[in-house]
């Protein structure tokens, strides 16, 4: 309360708590996929940690153009939004309110960061023809980083019966989402999964 | 918000209502995911199932010179290699045997059965290991010798895994005509016959990794030339002609490790 500035939002313990665990993983894959990406410019011949087989394999993500989209490598993007998720995330949990501005630019961040993911999706599904597990680990925690995010911003919405429908149903939806996320990667690679069976 | 705390009654309601509330979404959640992970599991398990029931089939190489069981037409040992055209392995493996299995056709010490499998196509992006796979069938339908020649070429020109940037099938067919066939073939490269079979040959020949290399049926996994030749000298017998190439310096005839059939 007693940082509380006026037109604060209070934010409650599991929002914040996850926040702060999603900032800090996100945080980590980005810097791991950054210093993979240097050792691999340092020397052409490395062979990234995350590249396991044919389909997981980050080495062969890391040099298509999809992995530069702004001309320099995406995990940059990564460490420097996830930074700003850290420390939101721990003011947060500091109980330090923020203003309602605040969490709508976080909610406008991360849904940038969310069509950014889905656009890598696609392109490492079916132009790429490779998985990344680093990226992976991103692409799972900014979709639920948006949710959490924008249900923080717009709780003046309650009122409208459309946007309760979504809050209430909010987990059910990102859980089908992810369904389907996973079934279409099975689906893609099923000639190689087939054969580990 | 904050009338609930101290009012004990309507706070005991609404939060039976409430995990009532989740355990619904959690339930109904639950089954559209089951439901979703089965479906999808079912079709593609079928189309596999689709695939596999395509009958391999091999393409034989083998010489006036062969040696056949007693009274019969079969040949008495039969090399069968299952390679992916896109599997850097299977490169090596041509390049350090190549020669070697080549000089025992020639002898007649064995008959190789070749299987073109598909099961790297994740490897670029227009699916080079079924079309070179199914081309290389088609070029077998039209000479077996140009075969041979298409299939050292495109180990030869293997593209890198990856990189994204396979040959196309006008450049499939340009080796083809390098190889000395034209023909049939850039139809039937073009009409994709073979590429059922090919990406179901895996599963159906129980194949988990390329190259597979089976003496008889049996799979084996000789280290160098030497040992795949005594392994099918201890099925055939002595051939005549049969040596490595006089060259390699310390051929070394050590013990031949005769392997038990």
């Amino acid at each position: 309360m007693s940082v509380t500035a006026r037109g604060g939002v209070p934010v409650r313990t599991p929002s914040a708590v996850w926040v702060l665990i999603a900032g800090i993983v996100g945080l980590t894959a980005s810097a791991t996929l950054t210093i993979e990406k240097i050792s691999m410019l340092k020397n052409p011949a490395y062979r990234p940690s995350c590249s396991i087989n044919p389909v997981l394999s980050c080495g062969s993500v890391m040099v298509t153009p999809q992995a530069s989209v702004f001309g320099f490598p995406n995990p940059l993007i990564g460490i420097a939004a996830f930074a700003v998720v850290v420390v939101t995330g721990t003011l947060a949990v500091a109980k330090v309110e923020l203003p309602r501005w605040y969490w709508i630019g976080l909610t406008v961040g991360t849904g940038l960061g969310s069509v950014l993911v889905h656009w890598l999706i696609f392109q490492s599904l079916y132009k790429i023809g490779a998985l990344c597990p680093y990226c992976m680990v991103v692409w799972s925690v900014t979709i639920p980083l948006f949710v959490v995010s924008s249900t923080i911003a717009l709780r003046s919405l309650a009122p409208n019966p459309i946007a309760r429908a979504l809050y209430t149903w909010r987990w059910s939806i990102v859980a089908l989402w992810f369904t389907a996320v996973v079934l279409m990667i099975l689906v893609r690679f099923w000639n190689y999964w087939s054969t580990l069976i | 918000m904050a009338s609930n705390k101290k009012s004990t009654p309507r706070y005991d309601l609404k939060a039976q209502d409430r995990r009532r509330n989740i355990a619904v979404q959690l339930g109904l959640t639950a089954i559209v995911v089951i439901f979703a992970v089965g479906l999808v599991l079912y079709i593609v398990m079928g189309h596999q199932k689709k695939m596999a029931s395509e009958t391999p089939q091999a393409v034989r190489i083998t010489s006036s010179a062969l040696i056949k069981k007693d009274g019969t037409d079969e040949p008495k040992a039969v090399l069968s290699l299952y390679e992916d055209f896109q599997c850097p392995h299977c490169r090596e493996f041509e390049k350090t045997f190549g020669p070697v299995i080549a000089k025992m056709v020639e002898t007649g010490a064995v008959a190789t059965d070749y299987y073109m499998v598909a099961i790297l196509n994740n490897a670029s992006t227009n699916k080079y290991s079924t079309r070179a796979a199914n081309a290389a069938y088609c070029v077998a339908d039209e000479n077996k010798d140009a075969f041979v020649r298409f299939h050292s070429a495109l180990f030869a020109q293997q593209p890198e895994e990856g990189s994204g940037v396979a040959p196309d099938n006008n450049s499939l067919i340009e080796t083809a005509r390098q190889a000395g066939v034209v023909g049939g073939v850039p139809a039937c490269i073009n009409s994709g016959k073979n590429d059922k079979m090919v990406e179901g040959l895996a599963s159906a020949s129980k194949i988990t990794a390329t190259p597979t290399i089976r003496l008889n049926g049996q799979d084996i996994s000789p280290a160098t030339p030497e040992e795949l030749m005594a392994k099918v000298k201890a099925v055939v017998g002595n051939v005549p002609g049969l040596q490595l190439t006089p060259t390699p310096p310390a051929p070394a005839p050590a013990p031949a490790p005769a392997p038990a059939p």
